[in-house]
């Protein structure tokens, strides 16, 4: 059970890491809007031709 | 337009989700030149990257109703040469469009979108808004960390707890405890510091606050678990401290999201004022924003628009709705040398009007700062809750009191343990998540059905009120003339009368008021259409209607029958008598508060309409639920006493309650004086409640009412009917029923707890697991609520 000694400071460095990256998200807005990024999932992304950039995959019928 | 980009998908999309877009696009109405000015560009408009020469354009959209509408945005850009792409943010109504400046300008785009049919608005820069937004940030911030926290002392506390029942060796259970203390740290330094600060502005101004006992269950079980720790005892509470801060939080941020909500909301309903107005500039009419407009300009106010700034008028005849400042939708006629406020819709016909005052400094700018003066002001109903803990927080300072006192007899360690797991057991994270929790769950739901709730008190507040005003105009009638009253002469002659209009008179009176905007031809048009089965505005091609401002209509038939239709001033001036019978029609409308109009041809009076107010559906039920349930209900109304009178019949309020010409000052005055008796709601509409609506316990705003009503209002209500208020009502005292129900089961949870720890039994396991059960009691309880259900 020793081990332990070394495996709660090896996790707890990983979960503070966890948060450091959650603080960053949240200081570069991305927990402003949560409701447009769920929309924006179920968009394909190849269906208006005029569009440069983008996939241009054939297009699925629905 | 779509179809042809091949966008088709958009129907696809939308027909999936079952969204539709408001309001056909009014084509060639708007035309934004105003966001190209230079003002706007220099508030608003942000270079993307300093090589790439793009700008970036931040609008308010409405409109938004689903996931299509975001694909339709994101992806138009291949209407617009020079657009290159749109990012939509729908929770806020905001997108920000990135395009070559060289290629396309603001208008354009915003020309796009509205052609698309969205509404485009420049973007809201509310301060409010602002600090809301910046408030909930850190609130999250703090949550996370909390949750960190909770999550993993919780994890470590599997161990220690499996420890107390089989057995753990000193060294490891030493170490965990550490490890906990470790990870507690960041949610008591950190987290917590919103209720350490407001415990401590609490003792200062020696109130009592909810934030009280938490911070001193905080603090003190923390210190406590530390001074354990190393004197290696095994009473240490890091996970139910940090369980009790992260739940807590929790509460806080349902609380900030609903009313960010709410805020939205609020800020998505039609403004007041135009954003623009056309303004003569070298002799050229330009469209600015209404900030740039300065006195002793020239503005041109087109028919059926609001007018935009206080002024003189330097030419053109209308008529004017001042429903926005007096409460009374009666057209009032204008000539040049008349003053107009801002706020009044101009009706028939284009105005030229000198300014003398804008934005702020005019009337409406003055009521609105006054409005917003006074709601800052506007006294703190002590909440259910803070006047709960006032008596909880003294009972359990005194039983741990009680609890050291005794066990120090004993032990010095049994005293602390015990009086420290009382602290922990009894803190309030039922109490204080009861409230919140609640309120959250009834906010949102009254969303759904149209009553958008500003703060948690007044819903509070609601429940307690015993006298309800309201407003008559716009709020407990519909606000717009209908033909209330008819009568007609039948062909044949003779001074007998009837109620009802034959057919071909309807047809007649229909293609007279076709081409007018006056708000008594719409009401004749209305009450045409519904009586005739088929449309026929065509069907006398003949009859050219010319209107004579302020009096009525008159044209001439293709069978040479001179038409007049209009007030009995009209006929008079045509040298036409009213008979007997419609000099009784006429008395019998001034009696009920109505106007008459009067159709004649060849010079013979042949039928009238008695045209007035009518109550909005619902009212009637509305008024008899509040009698029954005693509440005092009176109106009280800028109009005249017929009017009045005739609405408080209609909606079964006792004449003595009803009172009329009321000024705004006077209506503020009663308002106030009703209030200091007892708690008081007012229901209103339009500036001239604005000043009542701050004053009184609770205000409510009712669809179609002016933004300064808005911002005075506690709670706002969308739908135009009096059930939505009634299921205000009702909806506010099921809250308070919920609230009740879960303070008394966290109460229960307290005492026994209580009773426990104070005896001795109570070890940090039992606290870890009653406190959550509590707060799962309370959860449930509020969810399963049935405050504001979906009305089947």
């Amino acid at each position: 059970m020793d081990i332990m000694f070394v495996l709660i400071p090896i996790s707890i460095v990983l979960a503070v890491a966890g948060c450091i990256a959650f603080r960053w998200a949240l200081r570069s807005g991305q927990f402003d809007d949560t409701k447009t990024p769920s929309m924006r999932m179920v968009f394909d992304e190849d269906e208006t031709p005029a569009r440069g950039d983008g996939g241009s995959g054939p297009t699925e019928s629905d | 337009m779509i179809h042809a980009s091949g966008l088709e998908r958009f129907y696809s999309l939308r027909d999936q989700s079952g969204g539709k877009l408001s309001t056909p696009p009014l084509p060639g109405q708007q035309k934004f030149q105003y966001l190209d000015s230079d003002g706007f560009a220099s508030r608003y408009i942000v270079g993307v990257a300093e090589q790439t020469g793009l700008l970036e354009l931040p609008l308010s959209v409405a409109g938004l109703h689903c996931s299509a509408c975001v694909w339709l945005l994101e992806n138009c850009c291949s209407l617009l040469d020079g657009l290159i792409s749109v990012r939509v943010d729908f929770s806020h109504s905001r997108i920000r469009a990135v395009y070559n400046p060289e290629l396309t300008a603001p208008s354009k785009i915003a020309q796009l979108i509205d052609s698309l049919g969205y509404a485009v608005a420049p973007p809201q820069s509310s301060t409010e808004l602002q600090s809301h937004d910046q408030h909930g940030r850190d609130l999250l911030l703090r949550l996370g960390i909390a949750g960190f926290s909770a999550g993993n002392t919780m994890l470590l506390a599997i161990s220690l707890y499996q420890g107390m029942f089989t057995g753990i060796e000193p060294v490891y259970r030493s170490y965990l405890e550490l490890a906990s203390l470790l990870l507690a740290l960041p949610a008591v330094v950190f987290s917590a510091r919103p209720f350490y600060l407001t415990a401590l502005g609490s003792i200062r101004l020696r109130r009592v606050h909810i934030d009280l006992p938490i911070s001193i269950a905080i603090l003190a079980g923390f210190s406590a678990s530390c001074i354990n720790h190393l004197r290696g005892s095994p009473h240490v509470y890091f996970d139910s401290i940090c369980m009790l801060i992260f739940l807590l939080l929790i509460g806080r941020w349902l609380q900030h999201k609903t009313l960010r909500h709410a805020f939205q909301s609020l800020c998505e309903l039609p403004t007041l004022l135009p954003i623009a107005a056309q303004v003569e500039v070298n002799n050229v009419f330009k469209e600015l924003l209404l900030n740039e407009i300065s006195i002793d300009d020239v503005v041109r106010i087109q028919a059926d628009s609001v007018i935009p700034v206080d002024g003189i008028i330097t030419a053109g005849h209308s008529h004017l709705n001042l429903a926005v400042i007096t409460g009374e939708s009666t057209p009032i006629s204008c000539a040049p040398g008349d003053c107009v406020v801002a706020g009044a819709r101009n009706l028939s016909a284009a105005l030229t009007v000198k300014v003398t005052a804008a934005g702020e400094n005019s009337r409406i700018g003055k009521i609105l700062s006054i409005v917003k003066d006074a709601g800052a002001e506007k006294t703190n109903v002590m909440q259910l809750t803070d006047r709960l803990s006032s008596y909880f927080v003294g009972s359990v300072l005194l039983l741990a009191a009680a609890t050291f006192t005794y066990w120090i007899q004993f032990s010095v360690d049994a005293a602390v343990n015990n009086t420290l797991a009382l602290l922990i057991v009894t803190c309030p994270c039922a109490l204080g998540l009861a409230a919140p929790l609640a309120f959250a769950v009834a906010t949102s739901r009254a969303a759904h059905s149209g009553i958008l709730i500003k703060s948690h008190r007044a819903l509070e507040a609601l429940s307690s009120v015993t006298t309800i005003l309201f407003d008559k105009t716009g709020t407990i009638t519909g606000g717009n003339p209908t033909v209330q009253l008819t009568c007609s002469t039948p062909s044949a002659g003779g001074d007998r009368y009837a109620d009802a209009i034959p057919a071909e008179l309807l047809r007649v009176v229909e293609g007279l008021e076709s081409a007018s905007s006056h708000p008594y031809a719409s009401a004749l048009r209305e009450y045409c259409r519904t009586r005739l089965s088929t449309v026929v505005a065509d069907a006398l091609p003949a009859l050219k209607p010319i209107e004579i401002p302020g009096l009525g209509v008159r044209s001439r038939g293709t069978d040479s029958t001179d038409w007049l239709l209009g007030s009995e001033k009209f006929l008079l001036k045509q040298g036409i008598n009213l008979p007997q019978c419609y000099k009784d029609f006429s008395g019998r409308c001034t009696e009920a508060g109505l106007s008459p109009i009067f159709l004649s041809g060849q010079r013979r009076v042949l039928a009238a309409f008695g045209l007035g107010d009518s109550l909005r559906a619902g009212v009637q039920a509305l008024v008899g639920y509040l009698n029954e349930q005693d509440y005092t209900v009176a109106i009280i109304s800028g109009d005249s006493s017929g009017a009045v009178l005739r609405a408080a019949e209609q909606s079964g309020i006792p004449a003595r309650l009803a009172f009329s010409n009321v000024s705004p000052e006077e209506k503020l005055e009663m308002v106030l004086e009703k209030t200091a008796s007892a708690p008081t709601a007012m229901i209103g509409d339009g500036v001239n409640d604005a000043a009542a609506l701050s004053a009184a316990s609770v205000g409510i705003g009712v669809r179609g009412g002016a933004e300064a009503c808005l911002q005075a209002a506690d709670i706002f209500i969308t739908a135009a009917d009096g059930f939505t208020i009634k299921e205000l009502f009702t909806g506010a005292r099921l809250v308070r029923a919920t609230i009740k129900r879960s303070l008394l089961a966290s109460l229960i949870y307290n005492t026994t707890g209580a009773a426990l720890a104070m005896s001795g039994v109570v070890t940090p396991f039992f606290a870890a697991v009653i406190m959550p059960l509590s707060s799962l009691t309370v959860v449930l309880n509020s969810v399963f609520s049935s405050s504001f259900r979906e009305r089947t």
